[in-house]
Formats: structure tokens, C-alpha cells, sequence
């Protein structure tokens, strides 16, 4: 006997991809254990591990958050129904709710730390608020030689800690794309990098990861998503010799049209990747391309660059 | 997205000096930045197509490898269904699966070939020979076959001893083209889809 298929059956293949993909509620757990995996060898190992330990914080942080979403219904659904991102980055920043995540990350802080680290947790403490709001704009303006290099990845975190929660309090399924694809749309923050999925309903889509809120929306493959040209895009990452050409689970999408680029790990290649603990590890495939003439846009919180 | 010079994350090259892992005391030895200097880059290019099998015409997703620029052959290795696109959604069929193997194939017919009548060799020919060569029966044919009027009297122009088989995953402007030209030298025996 056969089956008649209905027409729900069927339908599933033939409507638009699903535009968000949320992160796990334990994305912060599973971040610092992906960068001590990736610590294991890796020359910037003391470096990955810090920001493994600054993670376990944040987790406790979204577990254990010290405010609610600062934005009330009505604004999130003004915004949302005219494509706007209801957790705008650049006012939330300047109205400050943040700052309590920052507190909370700082009293957290209770192990002895010496050296850079210990003086660099003390700048933080002596700190009041008006000086971390101002580093806080700093830091999310893209300015970050306006911050204390010592002190971004703390900013960077109690910053990242609260724009999550605040992100998995959205009805976040009702975003939609803003003018920018290079931008996220629950936050609007610029990407840090991007995923090829490999599971189910998002198998080959590229999602890109937000820098702030860890939103990840979907952006057409093969495309540039700061000039949008598909022409001669290339796919770059450092010769190794554990990865069959081609299968290197992290490259680097070259665009010779605005000589930009943005890395985009491929989970078909390693499951585990994870975008902001893949994009510290592979600092030295910025470097390179740096060497190499092609400019970043995308932001990493938990690093000031240092490259002025 | 507005491109300033101030959104630039850009990594200090010569020893990450700046950077918050000198800051806090975690900057990797000088060597390190040497070493960056001299590792090698590994290229892929991808690429957007539509398979040829059927007249479906899925999206796919070629990875090559080499560099068409520095006069080294490029290589295909991994095909895949293309997500982002509306026909197949990163999906394939066993036929479309196995492209690469197609791509590869050391049977797969590169260059036209001819066997003549009462011949039992294949022989190679220049494209330019074997256009003229299709031309000149396809002319020699329709000279002797062509009916122009059927038993009535009445104007038919005919061609029914020659027909055509054209591309599957042609574009539409392109099957209207090989429409036109067919019907216009009266073959009726046309199709423009390759169930291969």
C-alpha cells in the first residue's frame, strides 16, 4: 500500500532556510571548554586557558543573572516588526544596565591572581561607573585602543554575559534580517565570524556569530558579506599537515573586491567548533593575512588586537 | 555597514605587542611571530552550479583547489548540494551525489570523436570539423527528406527524419533559443530535456 504524502510533509524542503539559530542556554560552559581543548599546543595556550577561566564566570553569570531584559515588550516589538534590533547595542551600552553584569563579574573575581593579571583586576575594581561606561562604549564603538589592553576581555565578558541573557529572553524566532547582513539583528552588533552548520534543518547554511549577544543568523554562502560580491572569493587557511586539502574546519572567506575577510568554521570538518574560542586559537591566520594585505572587520571581545 | 578606518580589528604583526596578551603578560615568545611569518596559505575556492544531470537543475557547491592565477591547474574535489539554494536546499540525488565521480571519470568524453559508417574505430576530430561534419548531413538529410506538402496539397514543411535531443539544465532564454532554430528548419522530433 502506499502512502499519500500530505502537503505539511514535503513542505519543510521547499520554504526559505531559518533565518536564526540560537546558542545553547550553556554556550559560555561549552565556549571555555572548547579553548582549553584548543589550549593543548596552541603557542597563545596561557592566553586561551585566562579566557577559558573568564568563561566559567560568565556561564555563572547567565545562570545567575543580576537583571532582567532591560527592554520592555512594547519597544521589543516596535523594533522587530520594523527590522530593527531590539537590544541596539550602541543605546543599551550608553543606558548602562550592563553595568551590573560588570559588578557581578567583578565580585566573582575572589582567587589570588598575581602579576599583569592581578594589577589588571585591581584597575577593574578601582574602577567606578562612569569610567567602566565609557570603556564600554569604547569597546563596542570598535575603539579598542581607547581601552586598556589588560582590560577588554573583562569589559569584553561581563558585555557578552549580559547581551546573551538579555538574547535568550527575546521571542528571538520573530527577528528578522536588518539592512546589513554583516550585522546582527538582535543586537546589532558586526559579526565575529561565521558557521557552516552540519545538523538537520541548518546542514550547509552559513550562519554568522553576532561579536556581542553570540546570535547567529543566516547569511547566503559563497557571497562576501561586507561588499556582497561573489566574484573570486577565496578560502584561505594555514597548510597543515593533519587536515586533507579542503578540509581544514577553519578558513578564512578573501574577498580581492574589498580586500576583506571573515573566518568561518566548518562544523562538518570539526563538530566541536565553536566561533569565538576558534577565532582566538587562529590568531596566527590573522596575522598572516594581515601580512598578506586584507583587512578584519569583525571584532573579538575578548582581545584587544593591539594593532592600533 | 559603515567601513571607518577605526572598525579595523587589526592584529599587530611583530610580536602581538599592544595586544591584550602582552598586556597581561601572556604574549607568545618573538619567535612565534617568525614562525607566523613563514607558515604557508592553503586555498580553496568555491563555487556556485547547477547540476547537468536532469531538468530539475539543483544548486551545488564545487570546491576546488589551485590557484587559476599562478598557472597552477585547478582541481575539483568535493561537490555538495547548495543549501542556500530554493530548488534542492543543499539536497542531492544518488546521480547528483556522485559528481565528482562523474568529473573524474577516465571514460568521461572529452574532446568529440566520430565512427564512420562501417567503421568500428572511434576517431578523434577539432571541434571545427565535427560542427561542419553535423552540419553537412544534418543539410544532406533534410535535402532529401524534407516534405514540404502533404497529400492534400496543403504546406506542411516537415522534417521527421532527424531529431534533436538539447541541454537539461539549460536556461530558459537558452531553451527558446534552441527552440527557435530547431522548429525552424521543421524537425518535430525535439526534446530539450536529457532524462540521461
Amino acid at each position: 500500500m502506499s502512502t499519500i504524502l500530505e502537503p505539511g510533509q514535503i513542505e519543510a524542503s521547499a520554504v526559505a532556510p531559518p533565518f536564526i539559530h540560537l546558542p545553547p542556554k550553556d554556550l559560555f560552559a561549552q565556549r571555555a571548554e572548547r579553548l582549553e581543548q584548543l589550549a593543548v599546543g596552541n603557542a597563545l595556550g596561557d592566553y586561551l586557558r585566562l579566557i577559558a577561566w573568564l568563561c566559567r564566570f560568565q556561564q555563572q553569570l547567565v545562570d545567575n543573572p543580576p537583571g532582567g531584559l532591560p527592554v520592555a515588550e512594547a519597544r521589543q516589538r516596535l523594533c522587530m516588526s520594523h527590522g530593527l534590533p531590539p537590544l541596539a547595542a550602541d543605546s543599551l551600552v550608553r543606558e548602562g544596565p550592563w553595568l551590573a553584569w560588570m559588578q557581578a563579574l567583578i565580585e566573582h573575581f575572589d582567587e589570588e591572581a598575581s602579576g599583569p593579571l592581578a594589577v589588571a583586576l585591581q584597575a577593574l575594581r578601582d574602577s567606578d561607573d562612569s569610567q567602566r561606561k565609557g570603556w564600554g562604549i569604547a569597546l563596542l564603538a570598535g575603539q579598542f585602543d581607547a581601552v586598556p589592553a589588560a582590560l577588554v576581555p573583562f569589559l569584553g565578558a561581563a558585555l557578552q554575559a549580559a547581551w546573551f541573557s538579555w538574547l535568550l529572553a527575546l521571542p528571538a524566532a520573530e527577528l528578522k534580517p536588518s539592512g546589513s547582513q554583516a550585522q546582527c539583528p538582535a543586537c546589532g552588533s558586526p559579526a565575529m565570524a561565521g558557521v557552516v552548520r552540519n545538523r538537520g534543518k541548518h546542514n550547509g547554511l552559513r550562519y554568522l556569530a553576532c561579536s556581542l549577544c553570540a546570535c547567529e543568523w543566516h547569511v547566503v554562502r559563497v557571497k562576501c558579506v561586507y561588499c556582497e560580491s561573489s566574484k573570486g572569493l577565496r578560502y584561505t587557511s594555514l597548510e597543515d599537515d593533519r587536515h586533507a586539502p579542503g578540509k581544514a574546519p577553519l578558513r578564512a572567506e578573501c574577498c580581492p573586491g574589498c580586500n576583506s575577510y571573515l573566518k568561518q568554521s566548518y562544523l562538518e570538518n570539526d563538530a566541536a567548533a565553536e566561533p569565538l574560542a576558534d577565532d582566538l586559537a587562529s590568531l596566527a591566520l590573522d596575522m598572516r593575512l594581515d601580512e598578506e594585505g586584507f583587512h578584519r572587520l569583525a571584532p573579538n571581545l575578548m582581545l584587544a588586537p593591539g594593532g592600533g | 555597514m559603515d567601513l571607518n578606518r577605526r572598525q579595523f580589528f587589526k592584529v599587530a604583526a611583530v610580536g602581538l605587542g599592544g595586544s591584550s596578551l602582552a598586556a597581561l603578560g601572556m604574549a607568545p615568545t618573538p619567535a612565534f611571530a617568525e614562525q607566523v611569518r613563514h607558515f604557508k596559505l592553503a586555498h580553496t575556492i568555491e563555487t556556485r552550479n547547477t547540476c547537468p544531470y536532469c531538468s530539475v537543475g539543483c544548486g551545488l557547491i564545487m570546491y576546488s583547489q589551485g590557484d587559476a592565477g599562478k598557472n597552477v591547474k585547478q582541481n575539483i574535489i568535493h561537490i555538495e548540494g547548495d543549501a542556500d539554494h530554493p530548488v534542492n536546499r543543499g539536497t542531492l540525488c544518488p546521480k547528483g551525489a556522485g559528481l565528482l565521480d562523474f568529473i573524474h571519470s577516465p571514460s568521461r568524453l572529452q574532446y568529440p570523436e566520430v565512427r564512420k559508417a562501417g567503421s568500428k574505430e572511434w576517431v578523434r576530430v577539432e571541434w571545427d570539423e565535427a560542427l561542419d561534419r553535423i552540419a553537412h548531413l544534418m543539410k544532406q538529410d533534410r535535402d532529401a527528406n524534407f516534405i514540404e506538402k502533404n497529400a492534400q496539397g496543403q504546406t506542411v514543411n516537415r522534417w521527421l527524419t532527424t531529431g534533436f535531443l538539447a541541454a537539461s539544465a539549460a536556461s530558459s532564454e537558452a531553451g527558446y533559443l534552441t527552440h527557435k532554430v530547431v522548429r525552424a528548419t521543421g524537425m518535430l522530433g525535439f526534446d530539450n530535456q536529457a532524462r540521461v
